[in-house]
């Protein structure tokens, strides 16, 4: 019986990286490939999150938002996204600073709510030791958003790329951490500016296989 | 903020209980033997590999382990398994084991040139074919994951599968070379021999069969194998005296056990053989070889006992018939012949097959003759063998003796006819012996037409002289004078050849000496010895001798014959009187004989008849007083005619071996889904690909149906 190191809880974190920046391990010749069921197979997955966002942008506003993500994976590796965030918008500690001193407000409108579709693409597979004890399944996956932001009566065409890691648990629990960039378009009386910021998103819910 | 905090909390809460607990792997359902009885090797070999790394493995792991050994001809240690194992385990273990010396040594005896067949008839024709097995790793379903190889494993991961690559061919070329090698060896040392004029270095010697003591014999040899072998089978009987009773009887166990010591057996015979075959044997070999057919008689006998006490084996008929046959024929060497009666009957009624029908039958035949009961010998009339059979000759004769024997005189005249017709009468000792019967039968009726026509059917028409010939010959040796004058009549009428005639006035001469004529006799003799003025003016002096020498020897074969026949007479004053006009009637011819035809070839015979018959004339008559008196030589006594009974034929006997067949398999191999009772000696399912190319076959009917359903 070959022994079992439980401190070789780097394993899916080396995994991870060869996937990620291609590198190629090398193994002795008595070592061999082993196979382990999926914990949490993909294929056919329907699922739902109840989402945090927060929205970080290079335009004085920042937004914290709650909404749900809705989606489908249709293989293994490819899967659709519905997501709608509802925002709080403020003016960042630069722009109230501003505002006190001047008077004056950035010409962008606070963004209200986001809807969004977007694809997911998850190219492997990983675990992690945790606390000797357990183990932790994830999917190391990039994403890509599209969509609209209403904000006061304009309409932004918003997009999103992003790392994601989708933690699978017990009973079809899923949680998610999505890192991603977002740019979006906006019509402002000084004519047509586009923005980027950064998008957090912690996702918790449920999924299904059918 | 406090419902962020909330948040958190919760979501923390939710991942701590929906956390993963790490546990070993669990074992797939598949089971372990299945896998390679559907021929799926690499799933085999990763089932093994897991068993072993989850610590789940046990006995039939290593017994699992044994088996892919066997089939990628690696080595099997006989320490892989514990000491403590289990008996049917164990007992399985050992046999494929064995198998793995037996295909060693089939290749190895095959390599040294001293045997045709290698693994031909055994498992290994197909076992050690890549294609029966399904050596790749089958595809991944799309639910499990295939980590890479890795210094270190994960508990809840389990091996993946590999391809299985086999060795097969590395291990036949290596043992073929050693074989080689040592058959090299042993024609050098043959060929050195030759040529210093000695006697070739015995095999033993050579160590091409394993005797005396087994650890002495040379290391890879063929005589090492073969003893390891032998070892090796005698390991596995002794085991499987270790299994419980329920174990033991089991249909295959059972099975497996017969075919061991079956395979021991015909160890035993081959070793014999191989010494045998060869032509130049020591006292020494001789004696080995002696012990081997010994050993293979003792290793046989249990087998056939078993069947003798209806407790047949489970397995095909032809081979229980086989061992029973085998052990018959041994009780009828040591003149058990009851007991060997039983044995050719259960055999019968078993199955013979093959070859082995015939000679089975033959020796049955045989076994019954020695034993005299010759209404069974006639039960074989029906189950001949065909004519071209070596066995028919011997047993049409005695099927036909006993005929005759039972005073089945008309069926035994059919059933010779029908042989004659078959066979001829001079292509075998049985066949001419059964001619002989026949002529005696026919000499036992009136001379006449019916016969002549029989002796024309019992062979070529232009040998109908010498078979009439015969037939007054015999009729003579039996007292029928009247059938030796007929037929000696009828030869000089039909058999215009004037060479044959003296042969012929012989027999008549002979007919009128046994009716007592002397007048027609001495008629006869004159005419065996007639010498026509014409002939003699046409032959010069010097070659009369030679022209007439087989007229006069047929006088003194006359002479030669009556002798012994008067000296049977006895001693009453009647028979007295009539040998003394005989023997006067012999003395006379031949002294008149003698001095008219001094040159004859037959002179020295005629004179020592002469004297005989002389000295056997009473005291009064003057012609014996010289040959008594002054005589160096003591009186001759004739004391009669001596009757011998029917040839010896033993010398003849076709003989012959039963032909046995090599053990397809000598193992078992495990079945997880059935009980011990149905556990399979080999694979009866479709080799791989023919399974792969039936799937197809399926596919495309299913394809078809439903198209044509559209």
């Amino acid at each position: 019986m070959g022994a079992v190191n439980p401190r070789r809880h780097l394993h899916a974190g080396l995994l991870c990286a060869l996937m990620l920046f291609g590198v190629a391990s090398s193994a002795t010749a008595q070592e061999r490939p082993t196979i382990q069921k999926r914990f949490a197979p993909k294929d056919n997955l329907l699922y739902v999150n109840a989402t945090l966002m927060n929205h970080v942008r290079d335009d004085f506003y920042s937004s914290w938002g709650y909404g749900a993500d809705l989606g489908f994976f249709i293989s293994e590796s490819f899967g659709v996204e519905l997501r709608t965030v509802f925002l709080r918008t403020s003016l960042d500690d630069a722009a109230i600073d501003l505002k006190e001193r001047i008077g004056l407000t950035p010409d962008a409108r606070p963004q209200r709510f986001w809807g969004q579709v977007g694809l997911r693409y998850a190219p492997g597979y990983g675990k992690m030791l945790m606390w000797e004890s357990f183990v932790m399944h994830f999917d190391p996956q990039f994403v890509v958003h599209g969509g609209i932001a209403q904000a006061d009566g304009r309409t932004l065409p918003s997009f999103s790329v992003a790392m994601s890691l989708l933690a699978h648990f017990r009973w079809g629990i899923k949680l998610k951490v999505d890192l991603g960039m977002s740019i979006q378009g906006e019509d402002r009386d000084r004519g047509y500016v586009w923005t980027t910021g950064f998008v957090p998103v912690l996702g918790l819910g449920w999924g299904y296989n059918f | 903020m406090r419902s962020l905090t909330w948040i958190t909390v919760a979501l923390l809460c939710v991942v701590f209980v929906g956390c993963v607990p790490y546990e070993r792997a669990k074992l797939p359902d598949n089971r372990r033997f299945e896998l390679l009885y559907q021929r799926k090797l690499s799933a085999f070999e990763q089932r093994l590999a897991a068993e072993t790394q989850v610590g789940l493995d046990d006995d039939w792991t290593v017994v699992g382990q044994a088996w892919l050994r066997l089939i990628n001809c690696q080595k099997i240690p006989s320490t892989m398994l514990q000491k403590d194992a289990k008996a049917l385990p164990r007992l399985i273990f050992e046999t494929v084991r064995l198998e793995d010396l037996r295909r060693t040594r089939l290749i190895y005896h095959k390599g040294t040139g001293f045997r045709d067949k290698s693994i031909t008839g055994t498992i290994f024709s197909k076992l050690d074919d890549d294609a029966f097995f399904a050596r790749k790793p089958s595809k991944l379903p799309a639910d499990v994951i295939k980590w890479p190889a890795a210094k270190e494993a994960w508990a809840d991961e389990l091996p993946a599968q590999k391809t299985i690559k086999s060795t097969c061919q590395k291990f036949y070329q290596d043992v073929f070379k050693r074989a080689a090698g040592e058959r090299n060896r042993w024609d050098k040392a043959q060929e050195k021999a030759s040529k210093e004029g000695d006697v070739p270095k015995p095999r033993t010697q050579l160590n091409l069969t394993p005797v005396d003591d087994h650890k002495k014999l040379k290391r890879d040899s063929l005589a090492w194998w073969q003893a390891q072998e032998l070892a090796q089978t005698d390991r596995v009987l002794k085991l499987a005296q270790k299994l419980n009773a329920q174990q033991r009887e089991a249909y295959s166990v059972d099975a497996a056990l017969w075919r061991i010591q079956y395979h021991r057996a015909s160890l035993f015979g081959e070793l014999g053989y191989d010494l045998t075959s060869i032509n130049r044997l020591t006292i020494k070999e001789a004696e080995y070889a002696k012990a081997w057919a010994l050993k293979h008689r003792e290793a046989i006998a249990p087998l056939a006992e078993r069947e003798l006490l209806d407790n047949p084996a489970p397995i095909k008929p032809g081979l229980r018939a086989f061992v029973v046959l085998m052990h018959a024929e041994s009780l009828r060497q040591k003149q058990q012949l009851t007991r060997a009666l039983g044995a050719f009957a259960l055999a019968e009624k078993i199955g013979v097959d093959g070859q082995n029908r015939y000679l089975g039958r033959y020796l049955h035949v045989r076994t019954l003759f020695e034993a005299r009961q010759w209404n069974a010998v006639i039960g074989f009339a029906k189950k001949l063998p065909p004519s071209s059979s070596r066995y028919y000759p011997s047993m049409i004769y005695r099927v036909s003796y006993a005929m005759r024997k039972t005073g089945d005189v008309d069926r035994f005249m059919a059933t010779a006819m029908k042989a004659f017709r078959d066979k001829p009468y001079r292509a075998d000792p049985f066949m001419r012996a059964l001619y002989i019967n026949m002529l005696r039968v026919l000499t036992d009726y009136p001379f006449e037409a019916r016969i002549v026509e029989l002796l024309e059917d019992m062979g070529h028409r232009s040998l109908i002289y010498e078979r009439m010939e015969e037939y007054a010959t015999i009729a003579l040796d039996r007292g029928k004078a009247e059938n030796a004058r007929a037929a000696a009549n009828w030869l000089l009428a039909k058999h215009l050849n004037a060479q044959y005639r003296p042969r012929y006035h012989a027999l008549l001469a002979l007919a009128a000496f046994l009716q007592d004529k002397p007048k027609l006799f001495i008629k006869h003799l004159a005419d065996i010895t007639y010498r026509s003025p014409q002939l003699l003016q046409a032959i010069p002096t010097y070659r009369r001798a030679t022209f007439f020498a087989s007229a006069d020897a047929q006088m003194a074969r006359v002479f030669r014959q009556m002798l012994p026949v008067m000296a049977e007479w006895g001693e009453s004053t009647k028979a007295k009187a009539l040998r003394q006009k005989w023997l006067m009637m012999i003395v006379d011819r031949a002294q008149a004989f003698v001095r008219s035809t001094p040159g004859s070839l037959a002179r020295p015979s005629l004179v020592e008849l002469y004297r005989i018959a002389s000295a056997m004339l009473s005291d009064q008559e003057p012609r014996a007083y010289p040959e008594k008196v002054g005589s160096e030589e003591p009186t001759p006594l004739v004391l009669g005619t001596v009757q011998v009974d029917s040839r010896d034929l033993t010398p003849y006997e076709p003989g012959g071996t039963f032909r046995g067949e090599a053990m397809r398999t000598l193992t078992i191999l495990p079945r997880d889904a059935k009980p011990l009772a149905q556990w399979a000696p080999s694979w009866t399912e479709p080799s791989w690909p023919d399974f792969l190319k039936q799937q197809e076959e399926a596919k495309k009917a299913r394809k078809t149906a439903k198209t044509e359903g559209k």
